[in-house]
């Protein structure tokens, strides 16, 4: 009786604590960042054309300054994230995205990893199978030596 | 003479790593275990001349022996001690001196182990000694510490010598230490660190290549290097966490980490080595995997190398590619030799690699494995791609293409959540097939206090769902632990044990296992870190007039005056910054900039105030005047990043070191029965 009282807390708890956390972050979302922030994620996305292979939010030079203060303007003027990005990479080439579009020359990148994962997971579900059809009953499962349940 | 000694040491090394590659292969062939004696010279010959060339090193740096080029480069008269020591690993040509010792020392190490008729441990000696012939002769060549300075103008060493023989000169003071490895003391801890866990690497190795070449590919040599390979990866993880912490603390831009090719190069061989000492269990204990971990131990050391290469090649443009030079080419040459030999050699011998893949069903301890080396292995494939894209892309004639932290960091996320969400329900899953209402009844509260405490960072007003999902994963992570650790310490204590010392008896009985959960605890606790000090952070750069102040994310700033102070080695240049937080008294803050004597660039150096909701954190935007700019910044709960990493490492030390005394027991126990 008790152990079922304590599963219905449990449950109820745990759906309370769903519904605040789906709730909170699927229906109080408007973009509550900061202008200087928004300029801020935006710097941080491009790569500084002039510098050293950093992002013009990370570099410390007087260029990347210069280009986070137009960034910050363009958002005071009311202007979206990638109408933002368009211009940069308007002016300057596609090569000042940090993280390329999957499409044309970036799509290598993005499309490997997830043949890499289908691969590894076929090979996983290969292991499974494969040890369908060894003759896995004759050898019954003691004898692969068993230690402490540990490591 | 310094330089003439130090010489001389490499050169014994050299010889004796050459005597060592070819007698360990001869031994390791021949099966005569008097033979085994006969590697006690070249061992100890490698490790005598690595150190008298580190010592010769040292002493030429304490000396200021300013006709060594290395030293005129690195050092000046007003570099203060500890940085003048380590000053020993701050460029290249140290940091190769260096990597010989490191690597004479873990040889040495392996060499005592070695029992006559043990032809594994003499193969694996022969590969130490071959890789020791590359750094080495990289010494002795290329990357000479103590090449002479035969020309000198305007007080720099404008030509070397290739060997120290001949006439020098001497400029009259050197050019200092690089001023961003001089500012802070975690410099001289970081490298050594980091060193010894991508050496430590190279043992399971020499070990894998032994096996190889003498076809006992069974589980002998992972046996044999478990602890090495655990020691290595612990030393790498907290090498790993101090670099990031040394970032945070010196390069002023607000961050720890930057996915930089060269802090990639450092977490690759952490990735597959985190790979390979989770798919080593399931070997050692299951017998399954037995190639992938040939493959994986092979990657990690090519990864190790590729670092390297990485890291002093200028091939791509970093913030840490403190040196570039003629040993790019040569380490590329050694990687490449290194992986066709390594993986050829596997192909051979692919058939006496018994494969046994048993695996009873996916929802078992093995399964819980297998996805943990899909996705670390998924993700070092994803991180060397970003690194190397730019490169391959250009090298096929592609044009430019930039990867940086956005692209990794959208890559990582998912793959962090499903490697945390792996790692809280695999230890406790049973192993062959695990019965689902045992693992629910395992995982059913900790799934409801994780849900609480995400709903409760939502109630307090966190909106980023990052955060709320690090949050959630994190502590089921954590209350998973706690709870199986709850449960079994309850266990004993119901047989009569204390808690105090049921507790004490799980730890020492179950090392491995324990000291792995307080590492999961630390990747745990470095997950909900990362996401909260990100998401959450405040950035703004803020002008401040003479006596006035600004207010930043609930603290007041209050400009009280510039400053100038003239310290031996040099100048500091700041703004005094009163600051306090609703009114009380805070901090006094200096955001500064060094300007180091002998050296052109001023580095930036923030003030950092940690504390244990948030750091404040201010950096200097350009020179203090009547007015000041600064970029000022909070990071919420960013200890958690430092501490989540070293308890990761403190967790992989203990699985080793309770370890060993576990074994001495039960051999004291064995003796008995």
């Amino acid at each position: 009786m008790r152990s079922r009282l304590g599963s219905v807390v449990r449950w109820a708890v745990a759906l309370m604590a769903i519904a605040i956390i789906v709730g909170g972050l699927a229906f109080d979302q408007p973009d509550t960042r900061s202008a200087e922030q928004r300029a801020d994620d935006i710097a941080s996305s491009l790569r500084c054309p002039f510098c050293e292979g950093v992002s013009i939010a990370e570099s410390t030079s007087q260029v990347a300054r210069d280009l986070q203060a137009i960034i910050r303007e363009r958002v005071d003027e009311g202007a979206g994230d990638e109408a933002i990005t368009g211009e940069f990479v308007a002016r300057y080439g596609e090569w000042v995205l940090l993280s390329p579009p999957a499409s044309g020359i970036g799509l290598a990148l993005w499309a490997l990893p997830i043949a890499g994962l289908v691969a590894g997971a076929v090979a996983v579900a290969g292991l499974r199978r494969r040890s369908d059809t060894t003759d896995d009953r004759d050898l019954p499962s003691a004898s692969v030596p068993s230690r402490v349940e540990s490591t | 003479m310094t330089a003439l000694i130090g010489y001389f040491g490499i050169l014994v090394g050299l010889v004796s790593a050459l005597v060592l590659a070819v007698q360990g292969y001869r031994v390791a062939r021949s099966h005569e275990s008097m033979l085994v004696a006969t590697l006690r010279g070249p061992v100890l010959g490698l490790l005598g001349g690595a150190i008298v060339a580190f010592l010769a090193l040292e002493f030429a740096l304490v000396t200021h022996n300013f006709s060594i080029a290395y030293i005129a480069g690195n050092n000046s008269l007003s570099t203060p001690l500890v940085f003048t020591l380590a000053s020993g690993w701050a460029a290249l040509e140290g940091s190769i001196a260096l990597w010989g010792l490191v690597l004479a020392g873990f040889t040495f190490a392996v060499w005592r182990q070695v029992t006559p008729s043990d032809a594994l441990g003499a193969g694996a000696l022969s590969v130490l000694g071959a890789t020791a012939v590359f750094f080495f002769g990289l010494m002795a060549t290329v990357a000479d510490p103590f090449a002479l300075c035969t020309q000198v103008a305007n007080g720099i060493c404008t030509a070397t010598s290739a060997i120290p023989i001949g006439s020098s000169v001497a400029p009259l003071d050197g050019v200092g230490a690089n001023p961003l490895l001089q500012n802070h003391i975690l410099m001289a801890v970081h490298p050594p660190l980091l060193y010894v866990g991508y050496v430590g690497l190279s043992v399971p190795f020499a070990f894998a290549i032994s096996a190889l070449a003498l076809g006992q590919p069974g589980s002998v040599w992972l046996d044999r290097t478990h602890r090495w390979t655990v020691i290595a990866w612990s030393f790498l993880t907290i090498g790993i966490v101090l670099g990031g912490w040394w970032s945070y603390e010196v390069l002023g831009w607000g961050g720890y980490w930057a996915w930089d090719p060269v802090e990639n190069a450092a977490f690759l061989p952490w990735l597959t080595a985190t790979a390979f000492i989770h798919s080593a269990i399931v070997q050692r204990r299951r017998g399954m995997l037995q190639a992938w971990n040939f493959v994986l131990i092979i990657a990690t050391f090519g990864l190790t190398i590729l670092g390297t290469f990485l890291t002093r090649s200028g091939v791509i443009l970093s913030v840490h590619s403190f040196s570039q030079s003629s040993v790019g080419p040569a380490l590329l040459a050694f990687l490449f030799v290194s992986m066709v030999g390594a993986l050829g050699l596997f192909a051979t011998r692919i058939q006496l690699v018994a494969s046994s893949p048993r695996l009873d069903s996916l929802a078992s301890r093995e399964g819980s494995f297998l996805a943990n080396n899909l996705l670390l292995t998924l993700f070092a494939f994803t991180v060397l791609l970003g690194t190397m894209y730019p490169l391959l892309v250009e090298a096929f004639g592609g044009g430019q293409v930039s990867v940086g932290r956005p692209f990794f960091d959208r890559a990582s996320i998912p793959l962090s959540f499903a490697l945390l969400l792996v790692m809280g329900i695999g230890p406790i899953t049973p192993y062959r097939s695990a019965n689902p209402t045992v693992v629910w009844s395992r995982i059913a509260t900790p799934v409801v206090v994780a849900l609480a405490i995400g709903a409760g960072a939502v109630a307090i007003g966190v909106r980023s769902w990052s955060v709320v999902v690090s949050v959630v994963l994190g502590s089921f992570v954590i209350s998973v632990i706690i709870k199986h650790f709850a449960g079994q310490s309850a266990a004993l204590v119901r047989n009569g044990d204390s808690w105090r010392s049921a507790i004490a008896k799980l730890f020492v009985r179950e090392p491995g296992y324990w000291g792995g959960q307080v590492a999961h605890i630390g990747v745990a606790i470095l997950a909900i870190g990362i996401a909260t000090s990100s998401a959450l952070a405040m950035r703004a750069e803020v002008t401040i007039g003479t006596g006035e102040t600004v207010t930043f994310a609930g603290y007041e700033l209050t400009y009280v005056s510039p400053f100038l102070r003239e310290e031996p080695n040099r100048n500091v240049i700041g703004a005094r910054i009163e600051v306090t937080r609703g009114g009380d008294e805070f901090a006094v803050m200096e955001p500064r900039v060094h300007q180091y004597f002998g050296q052109g660039q001023a580095i930036g150096t923030p003030d950092v105030r940690s504390g244990f909701t948030e750091d404040l954190y201010l950096s200097l935007a350009r020179s203090p005047g009547d007015d000041v700019v600064i970029d000022a910044y909070r990071f919420p709960l960013i200890w958690m990043v430092w501490s989540g990493g070293l308890l990761i490492g403190l967790g992989g030390g203990w699985s080793v070191v309770g370890l060993k005394r576990e074994r001495t027991r039960s051999q004291t126990a064995s003796v008995d029965a």
